[in-house]
């Protein structure tokens, strides 16, 4: 029980930490390279919004392939992505205990992956404005769980690279048996 | 030596009964690991589940329709059940038994060799309480049995016929939530009540027990189904009972109070909400599903048994789930829509039995134009829904936003001009700036709904008020029910012109454990010097006043309705029961602290977002311990205020079960109104 209690505070104080040096590093990492243009979320789509569908801007299709560099907030879900995480323009939270399955984000959701060699890694919630760079792709992308996407930065490797266990836990589990 | 043999004889004895209790034992688990098992039979009872023949858990009304279901585990791996028979007070029903081997598409913890037997669509008509059992012969020829217990709640030959019903749902809407809505909108002198609130009028009041069939705390799902079911059901799960399969779609049914009267009366059906028209609220009022999040399945099944439902009237957000999955930002999914097989009985017999839509998986479906062939006018905004020709409106859907529709004070600021964003109005940001208020939506709706001459059934929901009181957004939640209380007048209007319309204003469940805990000692300037200054010393103990101190908030109310401003000198104060860690400063917020469901937010400066209840009012340093881990306020399981009024409101009185509405309001419309229980002469 003490065993499990220390694990918890190490466990805390790691997720913690992680957040407040994960949302540095990223700004850090990303403004190291300068060629990437800013996409701001605001430009995604026509608004208003018509009486149907949603109009993609040309600014949007754009970007598509090309390197960007985004400003958002990381999604706080109650069950954290394992090799990405959800980048959008405005604070979210999920409550999975509250909400059920229901999806709770915004068409202009961007999924964030990792690096290859790094898909069993979660990236703890890191509050506040992030931001990250890598190639932007335009493409509905529907996951195993039903979810859709339909933007995605792909992260370069040495933008989490670089950070150590600390900062960012492989998986909950491993976490919880250190 | 005698003495030793006795002893010797005394040891034998003893451990040839030891080793008899030890081979007894060794035996019994023997055999009952020898006996196939049932190790689930619904619907849920008490018998099954204890032995205890009470207290009963399913209640059905005479002829709706439910699904028996049992899931028989063989005692063997090489064993299957080779037949299965239900009995209702030992009679066989002769309907057909449908069996699913659990080789595939059932939850990992049931071995593979299980079956689920299901029979569809089953009735009873007699009344009182009965007992059911499952039979089945497993392949070596062994048998098994297990025996439930439901109730059919007779009704009484009574007076009036209620013509319509109408359910006005404030989700998480308990009484400390209805009570700051007064203060704001009405205002207090002396102790007295100035102005009280529509809902306040409503002659009967009573108190509801929330709980939902796996939990004291409920979600939205069955929160909302218990009203129009009459039957608990699990969290997240709508329209159904729990199943061991994987299929969301396939659970075993329960016939809904809009099914059951459209089947038996023809009355028409009218969701109206804040929300996503897929949240669990309007949901739980006509499709089956034990996934309230499974979008795409839920809005096909909105259109494709709208016949079982009689569904004329779909307004809320949720345009998201409409849109073929070629258009950005569709949402539509093969992986959370439903198809029903024709070949395997488990499903075909939910076609053929209960006469619903096969399904199909169909992310390219454009559910709009679907439902505009079927006679449905579509409104995509205020403009568009002010514009309807009623007379020549017989059927309507709303879309009004992407998803959630924005919160009453972001739209009333809207409206106002006020530019509260990050370029101008908040309702720009997301890119629905024409949308209507609840009330609006309300007028509409039973104008519609009206024109059917046998009647309706109408559930408008306030949605935000438990959206915003999870994030403990208190002005943003207390304007949403400011909003659905003008819903609700709007309701009562037409109750009393008509008198023979039921209309109940409740809850799904409380939210966030609201309290009202007293008033500010200081004027909106002074509060804001003090949030500079910081600290609980500040913020806490300069500001809240409790008892006498508290005085009567004066809010002043625009002609539109809604309060001129919520930062008001001498502000009403609210604390939270259920709340995560936040920062408090007493004053509104700005911006909505979060919708995630929302397509166009202008991002720059995004820091001008805040992140969570934590980040949110941080500059005045009073933080509040949280009792509840993570970011949200949660539900509560306290009991919350239902309040009726029209022919059969005075049923609605005492401390009722949330499953005790469907009855009453069954009772009204279809034997009509009798007096209230405890009224009713002896037998």
């Amino acid at each position: 029980m003490k065993k499990y209690f220390i694990s918890a505070l190490l466990f805390l104080c790691g997720t913690l930490q992680s957040f407040q040096v994960l949302s540095q590093d990223l700004s850090l990492k990303t403004n190291a390279v300068a060629v990437a243009r800013e996409l701001p979320f605001q430009a995604f789509f026509k608004t208003p919004v018509g009486p149907k569908g949603l109009e993609l801007s040309q600014t949007l299709l754009q970007a598509h392939g090309q390197r960007v560099r985004l400003v958002g907030y990381m999604v706080d879900s109650e069950n954290p992505s394992v090799g990405h995480f959800l980048l959008t323009p405005r604070a979210i939270q999920t409550s999975e205990h509250a909400d059920g399955d229901a999806t709770d984000l915004p068409a202009s959701t961007c999924v964030v992956l990792l690096d290859a060699q790094q898909q069993n890694w979660t990236v703890a919630h890191a509050p506040g404005p992030v931001a990250v760079e890598g190639v932007f792709r335009v493409e509905r992308v529907e996951y195993p769980d039903g979810k859709v996407s339909w933007f995605h930065l792909q992260l370069d490797a040495d933008a989490t690279r670089a950070m150590s266990s600390q900062e960012i836990q492989k998986t909950l589990t491993t976490t919880h048996t250190q | 030596m005698i003495l030793f043999l006795i002893l010797m004889k005394n040891t034998v004895l003893k451990l040839t009964q030891l080793f008899s209790g030890v081979m007894v034992i060794f035996c019994g688990m023997g055999l009952a690991h020898a006996q196939p098992k049932v190790t689930r039979l619904t619907p849920p009872s008490e018998l099954f589940k204890s032995g205890k023949s009470d207290p009963l858990i399913a209640r059905f009304l005479p002829n709706q329709r439910f699904d028996l279901q049992a899931t028989i585990q063989p005692d063997e791996s090489s064993k299957t059940i080779a037949s299965a028979i239900f009995k209702v007070n030992g009679q066989e029903i002769k309907l057909p038994v449908a069996l699913k081997s659990c080789a595939s598409g059932c939850l990992s913890a049931v071995p593979k060799n299980s079956t689920v037997a299901t029979i569809r669509a089953f009735s009873v008509q007699q009344a009182g309480v009965h007992t059911f059992s499952l039979e089945a012969i497993q392949s070596d020829g062994q048998s098994i049995k297990a025996n439930g217990n439901f109730e059919i709640v007779p009704l009484i030959a009574g007076g009036q016929k209620v013509k319509n019903i109408i359910i006005m749902l404030g989700d998480g809407m308990g009484a400390a939530q209805r009570t700051a809505a007064r203060i704001v909108a009405g205002g207090y002198s002396q102790g007295k009540s100035i102005s009280t609130l529509a809902m306040d009028k409503f002659p009967v009041s009573g108190q509801i027990k929330t709980a939902s069939l796996n939990s004291l705390i409920t979600d939205s799902a069955p929160g909302m189904s218990a009203y129009v079911l009459g039957n608990k059901n699990n969290n997240n799960e709508e329209g159904v009972f729990p199943d061991d399969t994987t299929d969301p779609f396939d659970n075993p049914r329960i016939e809904y109070l809009s099914e059951y009267l459209s089947r038996t009366q023809g009355k028409a059906l009218g969701l109206v909400t804040t929300a996503d028209v897929f949240d669990a609220t309007p949901a739980a009022n006509a499709v089956h599903t034990s996934s309230r999040g499974a979008g795409t399945g839920i809005v096909d099944q909105y259109f494709d048994d709208r016949k079982l439902t009689g569904l004329s009237v779909l307004m809320g957000g949720g345009r998201k789930w409409f849109l073929p999955s070629t258009v950005p930002g569709s949402a539509r999914s093969n992986l959370n829509d439903y198809a029903f097989s024709n070949v395997d009985p488990h499903t075909a017999e939910i076609v053929k039995r209960w006469g619903a839509s096969e399904g199909k998986l169909d992310k390219d479906r454009d559910l709009i134009a679907d439902f505009q062939t079927a006679g449905f006018k579509y409104a995509a905004d205020k403009t568009a829904l002010d514009a309807l020709d009623i007379s020549k409106t017989d059927r309507l859907l709303g879309l009004f936003s992407h998803s959630n529709m924005n919160v009453a004070l972001d739209k009333m600021d809207g409206r106002r001009n006020i530019e509260k964003g990050i370029k101008g109005r908040v309702v720009d940001d997301f890119g629905f700036p024409d949308q209507p208020m609840l009330e609006e939506m309300t007028e509409k709706a039973l104008a519609v709904l009206d024109k059917n001459k046998k009647g309706f059934v109408l559930m408008v929901e306030g949605a935000s008020i438990d959206k915003q009181a999870h994030s403990m957004d208190t002005e943003r939640w207390i304007l949403d029910t400011i909003e659905f209380d003008r819903a609700i007048k709007v309701v009562q209007d037409y109750a009393l012109k008509r008198g023979d319309t039921l209309v109940i204003v409740t809850a799904d469940h409380e939210c966030s454990g609201v309290a009202l805990i007293g008033g500010s000692t200081v004027t909106d300037a002074r509060l804001q010097e003090l949030v500079k200054e910081g600290g609980s010393a500040n913020i806490r103990d300069k500001v809240v006043g409790v008892y006498e101190k508290a005085g009567f908030p004066k809010y002043v109310i625009a002609p539109d309705g809604y309060p001129k401003t919520t930062d008001i000198d001498y502000r009403l104060l609210v604390g939270y029961g259920a709340n995560s860690d936040r920062h408090e400063d007493w004053r509104t917020n700005a911006l909505p602290l979060q919708d995630g469901q929302q397509p166009f937010v202008k991002s720059a400066p995004l820091s001008a977002y805040p992140a969570d209840p934590v980040a949110r009012d941080a500059e005045g340093k009073f933080m509040i311990t949280g009792q509840v881990p993570g970011t949200s306020g949660v539900h509560t399981g306290t009991d919350i205020p239902i309040s009726a009024m029209g022919p059969g409101a005075w049923s609605f009185t005492g401390v009722l079960d949330n499953t005790d509405v469907f009855f009453l309001l069954a009772q009204a419309s279809i034997k009509g109104v009798v007096p209230p229980r405890g009224f009713l002469p002896a037998k």
